[in-house]
């Protein structure tokens, strides 16, 4: 301190910004180390979710039937949840779901995707992120009872991958309908980049509740780059 | 990623960006734990003892 006070004022002011600079690389470096632990915990994270989910699919598979009012979506029975091919996906684009589901996409990879009358059309770059994650919420329009669990089928070039969402509280969405069952409407849907190829896709949602069944709906497409 | 390409602004946001994540998965992980204990206890399997340690 006492050293540059007796430097000139412009010799100061040098050292002033040469420190600043130093501050600056410095915060630079620190915040590259941060940004790379926090993306290999999203990666481990990612891992750990893929085995969580596969061990409650298992468990899921071992209780009873949800419902005696279930109705499979196809009804020659080719097919199950656990093995969704294109078959399927042909069989849900006969049997639409749409007019009976309202739902909302609020961001594909942190973006808030354009919709139009064809559904939503968003371009995800494969560097930004490791993981491709959907998030919105969905409710049935005629009945009270929201969905219980989801499912987003991504339709590309090599072929159908199937995701089971995460559930999440939505607050907003109960008080915007008026009905507190809504409260649990929110969804996600995470596939790591890995696991995809560039190119286009064309995402279904397939929502069920114990009052109506399966439900799906087509919410438009992704670009991967 | 060629991280001479961001600002330090630029580089604070993606960190911010990887945060958010990483707080949603924790949550997501968590809700999944949750859910997995609750069908452990529907089909009668006995509960993990918990660690004091």
């Amino acid at each position: 301190m006492l050293k540059s006070q007796s430097l000139a004022p412009e010799s100061r002011e040098r050292l002033s910004r040469m420190q600043a600079m130093d501050l600056s690389d410095i915060s630079r470096e620190r915040t590259l180390v941060d940004l790379a632990v926090a993306r290999a915990r999203v990666l481990d994270l990612t891992f750990e979710i893929d085995r969580a989910a596969a061990e409650l699919a298992a468990l899921r598979a071992e209780l009873p039937e949800p419902s005696p009012t279930f109705q499979p979506v196809n009804p020659k029975g080719r097919g199950s949840q656990a093995t969704l091919g294109l078959s399927r996906l042909i069989s849900w684009r006969r049997s639409s779901g749409e007019g009976v589901v309202q739902w909302h996409v609020d961001e594909i990879c942190g973006e808030l995707p354009a919709r139009s009358k064809r559904g939503i059309e968003q371009m995800v770059r494969r560097s930004d992120s490791w993981i491709l994650s959907i998030s919105g919420w969905v409710v049935p329009k005629k009945d009270s009872s929201t969905y219980t669990s989801a499912r987003l089928l991504m339709a590309g070039s090599a072929g159908v991958i199937s995701r089971q969402a995460s559930i999440h509280l939505r607050d907003d969405v109960a008080a915007h309908f008026g009905n507190p069952a809504f409260a649990m409407s929110g969804f996600r849907f995470e596939v790591p980049m890995s696991e995809l190829e560039d190119g286009f896709y064309t995402l279904h949602l397939l929502a069920f509740s114990e009052a109506s069944g399966e439900s799906r709906v087509q919410l438009g497409r992704v670009e991967l780059v | 990623m060629d991280s001479s390409k961001y600002s330090l602004e630029e580089l604070l946001i993606l960190f911010d960006k990887e945060n958010k994540k990483v707080i949603d998965l924790v949550r997501r992980l968590s809700g999944i734990k949750m859910e997995i204990a609750h069908i452990k206890r529907e089909l009668g399997y006995a509960e993990e003892p918990v660690s004091r340690s």
